[in-house]
């Protein structure tokens, strides 16, 4: 049964060089307990996406379709009520630990604020919540660590720490955005064990440009690219059997699967031509795909690609 | 829209009294020096704002007292934030010892008042307006040099700057080349702060009666007009006009500041931090 | 080409200079000309210091850089100077590696006005051809840093240090903050323009993979030591100490046991990695293990070998 279901999810956002169409026409399904990864690179639009499904952007984004989670639209929802529904049912880990957390509070309090926002729990029991949270993240003598400040914490505590913060509340679905960046590759392999494991009864979205992090967590990779979803497919048949361009390209540019790059660079939001919008990039472009804009197909056993190619329609 | 309004406005004023200050004799009606009627006359239709106690022409002598405003404001300015950039640039980019040695100077100069020594020094030295000026700025560059000099430091951090040293460009080449543009936005409104902050420093010596006594100044006015009975006489042309002229200079002043300031900002922002 | 010999560089912070920080603790190794030498290592392992050291932009504290049989460390300051153009440095985030109020025509020509007095036509020319050696147009000369993208930017920055022909290039993370679709175009870039030029060197990355691509030998840098330095296949195919097996392969680990606590202090007298090693044995917090050489060319710091 799908918890959270994106239809034709459009985000624009006005800037002095014009409107940024950061997401366009987005469908995506996140099941209960479904761990989808969301792969793009930078500026594809993958942080809005997340942050839009949180309705955490700026006012004067302009934001279309539904976002229907647990049979509730979220963009018809009232702000309070929305507000009830932001770390309670749905938690965001957001990108970049050390700007995340407050640096003059405790870590502990900075834990206990959003338990305390939530379940109503007193002083006490609340601090006993953030030692369990603490716990649970794997965190080293949480009684102390509790009372320390952030700028004690390494990164990949740090990471936890934020970790500890979306699990306070007993979210139903994560949204976790970019955890892993910037963490050295000894800790962000722990770090992703930690997700895996905290994450085994809930569902997640996990937006990321880091391929081997969400094949090690996700059970479908959704690849984004200028604003719109190119591919979607279980995480297997993204690696063994990419079909769209883009994350061929993507894949072959790794630096363990032969660096090879992909020519040109991406798109602006602004101003997005009409066709195809890997076209100017693609190997495989032919004189229509300047022309027309593909619609996502499904080729079977649940991967949908957006492609002439594979759109014969 | 609004900082550009109040930019504009600043600016407006700022250029109105530097027009005022560069053309005064053009736009005197009397010389405002020469004694040229009776003393405390009221206004009249020959001289707009009456005559002061040895009976010049009021009027004039505030149209000449802007100069001296502005000249003080803007060579103090020019003197201290020259020093204070110099200082605070060679300070941050060298680094180390040479740094060391002048935080402990600025921080041991910085402890003293700058007001009382300013005050002591005009006493001594016979005060001639360039001179109270110039004295202003070599008093007031600390501070300012401080702000520099942390503005210096994290820009040689950056690699734009280990990249040129790495090229092997001479030291002053970088700090001119390089690190100068990246901090003239904040120069260019600490100085415009500065100035203001001299000018209100350069009137309030000519109330105290420690200005040039060579030039008219609007301070001077005001102590003129307190010290021969212009308040218990009720004569408020004498005194409310160059008053008010400090204020309006002074906002316009600010005005042109802050929405520098603003401006400047968040540039500065995205580039150094 | 290059001879590092037992470099140090510790920074000293806190008021009374108390705290001490190594920084790079005793390092050496050697570069052959023409070779291109991998320097892997996680954050704050010292990688980059050592990348400053080897062209002077840093004092060491002690130890010696010696470059194409000149000491480094008894130059005069004139005399380093013009020393420079031989040796170069690319950083890691190119937006802040070039003035962000210089234009791109002017950030090329500048080490050219440097060091080479030619005309303007003659400037021109050099520019344009710098700038389509790295694959850019002449439409980007009279763009600003910020008009550009980051792997642009990346390309501008070697057209730069490649002005003035350099023997030797200090390459600190040039890929770490792009896309890796543009990073494979760099890395690309960066080993023909090695081939193109004889370049030697020093790359200095934490992403092991990129770096088994482009290096023929590889460093494995640990809290300011070199914990293992071999040919690239050595090391990453046959590597011996417990730290580089751990990055090689970092999922084989098992939950926590090697890397618990990410951070804790370093023992005075014993192995750097010994409160992380899953090997580690009571002695190891004694004494520093020594430099071993197990095969030809392949060196451990390690006790336990």
């Amino acid at each position: 049964m799908s918890l959270l279901k994106l239809t034709h999810l459009k985000v624009h956002f006005p800037t002095q060089d014009g409107i940024v169409k950061a997401v366009n026409t987005i469908d995506l399904d996140i099941e209960e307990n479904g761990k989808v990864g969301l792969i793009g690179e930078t500026g594809c639009g993958k942080t809005v996406l997340g942050l839009s499904i949180m309705r955490l952007l700026q006012p004067d984004t302009r934001i279309k379709g539904e976002n229907v989670y647990k049979g509730r639209d979220l963009l018809k929802l009232s702000e309070e009520e929305m507000r009830k529904i932001r770390g309670k049912e749905i938690a965001m880990i957001l990108q970049n630990p050390t700007t995340s957390l407050n640096p003059v509070l405790k870590v502990g309090d900075q834990i206990a604020e959003a338990i305390r926002l939530h379940q109503g729990l007193d002083k006490r029991a609340a601090k006993e919540k953030v030692v369990e949270m603490l716990a649970a993240v794997k965190i080293p003598s949480p009684e102390k660590r509790a009372n320390e400040y952030p700028h004690e914490f390494s990164g990949g505590m740090r990471e936890r720490v934020m970790i500890a913060m979306a699990l306070a509340c007993n979210p139903t679905l994560i949204i976790a955005d970019e955890p892993t960046t910037g963490l050295d590759i000894t800790i962000k392999m722990q770090i992703v064990r930690l997700m895996k494991e905290v994450t085994k009864q809930r569902s997640m979205l996990f937006i990321t440009h880091d391929l081997d992090a969400a094949a090690e967590i996700c059970d479908n990779i959704a690849v984004m690219y200028a604003g719109e979803l190119v591919e979607y497919a279980k995480t297997e048949a993204i690696f063994k059997n990419p079909r769209h361009p883009y994350t061929q390209g993507f894949l072959n540019s790794l630096p363990n699967r032969g660096l090879k790059p992909i020519r040109g660079m991406s798109p602006s939001l602004i101003g997005i031509p009409n066709g195809c919008r890997f076209y100017p990039r693609c190997d495989h472009a032919e004189a229509a795909c300047k022309i027309q804009h593909p619609e996502m197909v499904e080729l079977g056993n649940g991967h949908f690609v957006r492609c002439l190619q594979y759109d014969r329609s | 829209m609004l900082r550009k309004k109040t930019f504009a406005i600043g600016i407006c004023i700022l250029v109105a009294f530097s027009i005022i200050a560069i053309f005064s004799p053009l736009l005197t009606p009397y010389d405002p020096y020469k004694i040229i009627e009776t003393p405390l006359e009221k206004p009249n239709k020959n001289h707009v704002l009456g005559t002061n106690a040895l009976g010049q022409d009021i009027f004039s002598r505030l149209i000449y007292g802007t100069r001296a405003t502005l000249l003080i404001g803007f060579i103090g300015a020019l003197v201290s934030i020259s020093i204070g950039t110099f200082v605070g640039t060679v300070s941050g980019y060298y680094g180390g010892k040479i740094d060391e040695f002048i935080t402990r100077a600025i921080d041991i100069i910085m402890t003293i008042p700058m007001f009382p020594l300013l005050l002591v020094l005009s006493i001594f030295l016979t005060p001639n307006m360039l001179g109270i000026s110039v004295l202003m700025g070599i008093l007031g560059w600390a501070g300012f040099s401080r702000i520099i000099r942390s503005q210096v430091l994290s820009l040689s951090e950056y690699n734009f700057i280990y990249s040129v040293r790495a090229m092997g460009a001479r030291d002053p080449y970088i700090m001119a080349k390089h690190i100068l543009p990246n901090i003239l936005p904040l120069v260019v409104v600490k100085f415009v702060f500065a100035a203001q902050n001299y000018m209100l420093m350069g009137v309030g010596l000519g109330f105290l009666g420690l200005g040039d006594p060579s030039m008219i100044d609007w301070g001077q006015m005001i102590n003129c007009a307190y010290t021969n009975g212009g308040f218990a006489l009720g004569m408020w042309w004498w005194l409310l006009p160059p008053g008010l002229s400090i204020a309006f200079l002074s906002i316009a002043v600010s005005l042109v500041g802050y929405s520098f300031e603003d401006e400047i900002n968040p540039r500065l922002r995205r580039m150094v931090s | 080409m290059i001879e590092v010999k037992d470099l140090r560089k510790h920074f000293s912070s806190g008021i009374l200079k108390k705290h001490s920080t190594k920084a790079v603790d005793g390092i050496s190794f050697l570069m052959e000309r023409g070779e291109t030498l991998g320097l892997v290592g996680e954050s704050g392992c010292g990688k980059t210091t050592i990348g400053r050291l080897l062209l002077r932009l840093l004092e060491p504290t002690s130890g010696k850089v010696i470059f194409d049989g000149i000491d480094l460390q008894q130059l005069k300051k004139a005399e380093l100077r013009r020393l420079r153009p031989r040796m170069q440095m690319i950083f890691q985030d190119p937006d802040a590696s070039l003035n962000p109020r210089m234009t791109i025509a002017d950030s090329i020509a500048e080490p050219l006005k440097l060091w080479r007095k030619m005309g303007k036509s003659e400037l021109k020319e050099r520019v344009s051809e710098l700038l389509e050696m790295v694959g850019l147009n002449p439409e980007h000369l009279n763009r600003y840093p910020y008009q550009l993208s980051g792997g642009q930017n990346q390309r501008v920055v070697f057209a730069r240090v490649l002005a003035l022909n350099p023997d030797f290039i200090v390459a600190d993370e040039p890929t770490s903050s792009l896309d890796v679709s543009v990073q494979a175009q760099i890395l690309n870039m960066m080993q023909e323009l090695k081939k193109e030029f004889n370049l030697t060197v020093l790359f200095i990355s934490h992403d092991l993979e990129v770096v088994r691509h482009i290096s023929d030998r590889i460093a494995v840098m640990y809290r300011g030591k070199i914990v293992e330095m071999g040919n690239t296949k050595d090391v990453l195919g046959y590597g011996k100490h417990p730290y580089t097996n751990a990055l090689v392969s970092p999922v084989v680990i098992e939950e926590d046991a090697l890397l618990q606590g990410d951070m804790k202090p370093v023992n005075a007298f014993g192995c750097v990695f010994y409160p992380r090693c899953p090997f580690a044995a009571e002695s190891c917090s004694k004494r520093e293990p020594e430099m071993v050489e197990v095969e030809k060319g392949h060196w451990v710091l390690c006790d336990k070998i």
